[in-house]
């Protein structure tokens, strides 16, 4: 790619072991803080309330309040445990309750009168209550479409180029979805930050736009793969040799690379607009489909063309041998 | 494989020559899709009918249409179409943001204004939604799919009731329930009022074995009613709630109070006693004696008296016209966002919505110069028309929506970047502009579709199986991308061919000796 007069080159195939590496050191960490999730909360990302059961209240009250108070009340009321925090929502202080579920309404009203008394009138911003059947039923539903999707999308690229094209584009996928899983989990046991419904959402539009990126620097492969064999001059000795798959490779994606960058850079731009200037609600979600589209333009410029030249070079080697035999 | 498939061939063929009229046709509808001017005064209007509750706009309505010019030439097939049409009017009410308001323009008598008629979710406007659950009970041990209507019109009723414009309630699952409460001020309230059973009952003093007495049932339910109404009581600030019963009801009540004179009557909603203590809630059971029958009811018409308040009363007597639940029903999830939070997401959406498109828009002004000037209009017209059509399908737009859409915005311009970057490899190959310009369409095609296509397969699970966040997510980003493909191909190439070629393009020169044989190789 070019950037001013700059030409910059990347030789993906011969650094190739570094790439892994790379890729290695950002997934490793994740999946240790994923298995550490699974551990302590019986689930590979600390799991919120959508999944667990129970309830986040939103509240504005008129004068700043004292949040062991808040929490006191909240264990009057039979809500023992509960988290409070405050949070601040265009510049006023709001009162973020975290609480397990509460199934009966009368408890709820009880608990809002008290509040009420004990702090004086206030603003309800947000109620979300979810009892705990739901939970398991949200997760059973978010993995099933996981797995669908994932399948139509090996259908759909082997239809359109060949499988091994789908295998690498896959492996590349779950590269990103565990380099953002694995941040998210490492959040979850650090900072307490639990995932919901909408992060479910955040990982298939990841899974999208790995795949869509991934697929562009498919498609100079397969129209430059008609060069394979065809004969180059050597820059370095002068001498004729035939072009490789890793030569067409490592010239796709070079070809590509501008294309890559600038896409993501759009991308980054929307998200990081989103993120610093979006309502709270969705900055979570933002900050997810930010990693993940950062990971998912690394993973399709460095490891998914990669991951296909290796795959072409094992089975020539296979080949070779057959053939010897 | 199937790779030797060429879609642009067919493709190509099909756009050559309508693609600018499409983008100018695309353009007028997106307009008028989008906006809509009418006179402030009609405007108000249909704001006005959006705010007021069920019962209020019936009776507006009906008194609207009755004052029609023409109403008693109309036949009953009109009158009927002109409600619908006032009801439609309300509510488009619910959904209009005023663009901007113009005194009396060009000279014309009246005002107008301009507004846009975008479906907002409960999260942009504030409102409840709810998620409830049929429970099955003693008598009903299934939940059939006629318990489930049953359900559906007694929780339609209630929140009818609640005065609350724009309900939905739609059935999900084999026993579940979603119901959608814009707007609504006192969401415990309606919760209150959704949650519980609402099943009256008349039961008279009975002695078991050992002589204890209890409350016996006596066949006589809520459902014998014709209809409730709450009224005060004369001289106190306590109400009542005066009751009629259907013809068999009326007969049973009859002749349990024949043969209860003198004795007592408890009246149960719920299974707890109507009579309310001090606090406002039920009465104990040990504590509640009912009331006394001093001479038979023959006539139909009854009364609780259980020192209700005013708002008690009322919530009673509607509870009782929108009838008892077959079943009890529990509330699996409750999601409410109160309009303060709703205007500051939608504030906080919109600067970041422009904010991000701008920093896009002047990133590609400046990597491209005058082409990225073109992908900038079209990105203009992609907003356009995606919006038009949320308007038009209506897609209700949520927090998660907006993000979609958002998102979608950077995946339109992938499209523009991956034709631009091939028509820069053709210029720099030594083709001409036209040449250039078409040779990077087409190379450039089966990448965005593929690449489209994947992230469609995303979004079509994600509509299938996702929540309802979820899906207004993937509703958004689905139409978003299809619409890139379509501003990409046609809006894009029409306009850079409309740049005159002497100004050049991408760091190209215009060469007249190449644009001589680059007519030779077009023809």
């Amino acid at each position: 790619m070019k950037i001013f007069n700059l030409e910059i080159k990347v030789d993906i195939v011969k650094y190739r072991w570094y790439w892994f590496g790379i890729s290695l050191a950002l997934t490793v960490p994740g999946l240790i803080g994923i298995a550490m999730c699974l551990y302590e909360f019986h689930a590979p990302l600390k799991p919120g309330i959508d999944f667990t059961g129970g309830s986040i209240l939103q509240y504005q009250f008129e004068k700043p309040l004292d949040l062991d108070q808040v929490r006191n009340v909240l264990e009057e009321n039979g809500l023992p445990g509960s988290q409070v925090q405050k949070a601040f929502i265009s510049g006023q202080e709001v009162i973020v309750m975290r609480t397990k579920a509460i199934d009966d309404e009368s408890i709820k009203r009880k608990v809002d009168q008290s509040l009420e008394s004990s702090f004086g009138t206030y603003k309800a911003l947000s109620v979300d209550k979810v009892t705990a059947t739901i939970g398991p039923e949200l997760l059973q539903n978010g993995l099933l479409a996981l797995i669908i999707t994932l399948a139509m999308m090996i259908g759909y690229i082997s239809w359109r180029y060949m499988f091994d094209y789908a295998f690498c584009a896959i492996v590349a996928l779950f590269h990103d979805v565990i380099v953002l899983c694995g941040i998210y989990a490492l959040m979850g046991l650090s900072m307490g930050t639990e995932v919901d419904s909408l992060f479910i959402s955040a990982v298939l539009t990841v899974i999208g736009f790995s795949v869509h990126d991934t697929i562009v620097v498919f498609d100079r492969i397969r129209e430059n793969a008609k060069y394979v064999g065809s004969k180059v001059k050597d820059k370095a000795t002068g001498e004729e040799r035939k072009r490789s798959f890793g030569d067409i490779a490592n010239d796709s994606v070079n070809q590509t690379l501008t294309r890559s960058i600038y896409t993501s850079l759009t991308v980054v731009f929307t998200l990081a607009a989103l993120a610093a200037f979006g309502g709270v609600t969705t900055r979570d979600f933002v900050m997810a489909m930010l990693i993940g589209v950062i990971s998912g333009t690394y993973s399709s410029i460095f490891n998914a063309s990669c991951l296909l030249v290796y795959w072409r070079e094992l089975k020539q080697k296979q080949k070779l041998k057959a053939a010897t035999a | 494989m199937a790779s030797n498939w060429q879609p642009m061939s067919v493709l190509s063929s099909l756009f050559k020559d309508w693609k600018p009229i499409a983008v100018l046709v695309v353009l007028a509808w997106s307009l008028t899709t989008m906006f809509h001017l009418e006179p402030t005064k009609v405007v108000d209007g249909y704001m006005k009918m959006s705010s007021m509750n069920s019962s209020e706009l019936a009776s507006y309505v009906h008194d609207t249409v009755s004052k029609m010019p023409r109403f008693k030439k109309m036949n009953l097939y009109e009158r009927e179409t002109a409600t619908k049409e006032l009801f439609d009017k309300a509510q488009l009410g619910n959904n209009i943001q005023v663009v901007s308001r113009f005194d009396m323009p060009f000279g014309s008598k009246e005002n107008y204004t301009l507004f846009s008629n975008l479906r907002l979710g409960l999260d942009l406007r504030g409102g409840s939604q709810l998620l409830l659950q049929a429970l099955p009970s003693k008598n009903v041990p299934e939940i059939s799919p006629d318990v489930m209507r049953g359900v559906e019109t007694v929780i339609n009723n209630r929140i009818n009731s609640l005065g609350v414009s724009e309900t939905i309630v739609q059935r999900a699952g084999k026993d579940r329930l979603i119901v959608e409460m814009p707007g609504i001020k006192d969401p415990q309230q309606a919760k209150d009022r959704i949650g519980t059973t609402a099943l009256l009952e008349f039961k008279e003093l009975a002695a078991d074995e050992q002589g204890m007495p209890y409350w016996k049932d006596v066949g006589l339910t809520g459902k014998d009613f014709k209809r409730a109404h709450a009224e005060p009581m004369a001289g106190t600030s306590v109400y009542r709630v005066g009751f009629e019963f259907k013809d068999e009801g009326a007969r049973k009540f009859g002749e349990l109070t024949k043969r209860l004179v003198g004795q007592q009557i408890g009246i149960f909603l719920d299974g707890e006693p109507t009579d309310r203590g001090p606090d406002g809630r039920p009465v104990p059971l040990e504590e509640y004696r009912g009331v006394t029958v001093r001479e038979p009811i023959l006539g139909g018409t009854g009364e609780i008296t259980g020192n209700f308040s005013k708002e008690q009363a009322l919530d009673l007597s509607y509870k009782l016209n929108a009838g008892a639940l077959p079943v009890p029903i529990k509330i699996l999830e409750e999601r409410t966002v109160g309009a303060t939070l709703g205007q500051d997401s939608i504030d906080k959406s919109l600067s970041a919505g422009l904010i991000g498109i701008g920093t896009v828009m002047v990133f590609m002004l400046c990597v491209y110069g005058l082409p990225g000037m073109v992908a900038n209009l079209a990105l203009v017209l992609y907003t356009l028309a995606t919006l038009a059509i949320f308007s038009a399908m209506p897609v209700t737009l949520t927090l998660a929506g907006i993000a979609g859409f958002i998102l979608s915005v950077g995946m339109a311009v992938d499209a523009n970047i991956l034709i631009f970057e091939r028509t820069k490899e053709e210029l720099d190959a030594g083709k001409s502009l036209y040449l250039a310009i078409e040779t990077g369409f087409s190379k450039a095609f089966s990448a965005i579709l593929d690449s489209n296509a994947n992230s469609l397969i995303a979004c079509g699970v994600l509509m299938i199986f996702g929540t309802s966040i979820v899906k207004g997510f993937a509703v958004t980003l689905a139409i978003g991308v299809a619409v890139s493909m379509f501003t990409a191909i046609s809006a894009t190439r029409t306009m850079l061919h409309l740049i005159p070629r002497q100004l050049g393009m991408f760091g190209h020169k215009y060469e007249r000796s190449k644009a001589k044989t680059a007519t030779k190789e077009a023809v």
